[in-house]
């Protein structure tokens, strides 16, 4: 287990020994033998889960969370909770809205005290310490920006794509702000080392609208963990 | 993606480990990825050491490789497989890829 080879390799260094990082998702809950929903949901649970498969599998690196509905469900969107992996969202708030009545009806701004923060905070601020011990980088995984709007707007963000320009503009900007909100508390608040924007729906995409929409919107949490001194990474 | 301004990507298991490597390289960023989880772990497949193999062969020629899994392990599944490859991984990590570019 070793922390600089993974950074430093991570920011496009040539290093001597392939360093590790698994994807880890919602194994620890089997390890633990505890449902996915009673994990994701318990600090104690995910600290002990991170701990526990950076050192049976002997990572360099390890995610804290990694679910990328957290942030969705801090705006109001409604999970369905599942046994083995992440939930899913069912609802949201802007789902059944007419494209002009979006950016009206944007949740506010998330913070360090909204939906599951304060338990994936008092994971972080456990799990550090021990990862460190073990020389193993805490990553912290924030959801992107066309993730958010994807889970906010369902399958009408596609067709306000086409349709409505403008809207789905608005609603890419805002995602590009909760992003980097999620960026900053996982940099300052609970000092991850590598920070990785999950943003795995982009790659529907086409290339001029992941140039058009998601590109300019993950530059905030881009800059918040460069700013920081911290290493980043994208993931789709 | 490599031109986000990323210091490094992820992708999943459906594209080729070299020619991310290739990209990466290009643009001076590290990349991770891809063992094949669905093949390897979930439908159980393919060989998990074989493809702790092929990762090491393809990323190791580049600079910037970090051996990962090429998509989240959200279900349950044959954790011996998981060990395995791992048991595999460790001996591997320190030797060069096929050819070094």
């Amino acid at each position: 287990m070793a922390k600089e080879p993974l950074i430093r390799a991570l920011q496009g260094e040539p290093v001597e020994q392939t360093p590790w990082l698994p994807h880890i998702g919602t194994h620890a809950a089997q390890l633990l033998d505890v449902s996915a929903e009673r994990y994701l949901q318990d600090a104690e649970l995910l600290a002990r889960g991170a701990v526990l498969c950076a050192e049976r599998y002997r990572c360099d690196g390890i995610p804290l969370l990694d679910d990328p509905q957290m942030e969705a469900i801090s705006l109001g969107c409604v999970a369905h909770w599942s046994e083995q992996g992440p939930p899913s969202i069912v609802s949201s708030p802007l789902y059944a809205l007419s494209p002009e009545q979006v950016v009206a009806h944007l949740p506010p701004l998330p913070g360090e005290t909204t939906g599951r923060w304060p338990t994936v905070i008092a994971a972080g601020i456990r799990a550090k310490p021990e990862l460190e011990r073990r020389d193993v980088a805490l990553v912290g995984i924030a959801a992107g920006p066309c993730t958010i709007a994807y889970q906010l707007r369902g399958m009408a963000l596609f067709r306000d794509l086409f349709r409505h320009p403008e809207c789905a503009a608005r609603l890419f900007a805002y995602a590009g702000q909760v992003s980097a909100i999620s960026a900053r508390i996982y940099t300052e608040v609970i000092g991850c080392d590598i920070i990785a924007i999950n943003d795995t729906p982009s790659t529907m995409l086409q290339p001029a609208y992941f140039r058009q929409y998601v590109l300019p919107n993950l530059q905030k949490a881009l800059q918040v963990i460069h700013r920081a001194g911290k290493t980043s990474s994208l993931w789709a | 993606m490599a031109g986000s301004g990323a210091h490094s990507i992820a992708f999943d298991e459906c594209m080729a480990l070299s020619y991310v490597g290739e990209i990466a390289k290009a643009h001076h960023i590290g990349f991770i990825g891809n063992f094949h989880v669905t093949a390897a772990l979930f439908e159980e497949t393919e060989d998990p050491t074989a493809d702790v193999q092929r990762c090491i062969d393809e990323g190791k020629r580049f600079p910037g490789y970090v051996f990962g899994l090429g998509g989240p392990l959200t279900r349950h599944m044959s954790i011996s497989r998981l060990e395995a490859a791992v048991a595999a991984f460790l001996p591997r990590r320190g030797m060069s890829g096929k050819e070094t570019i």
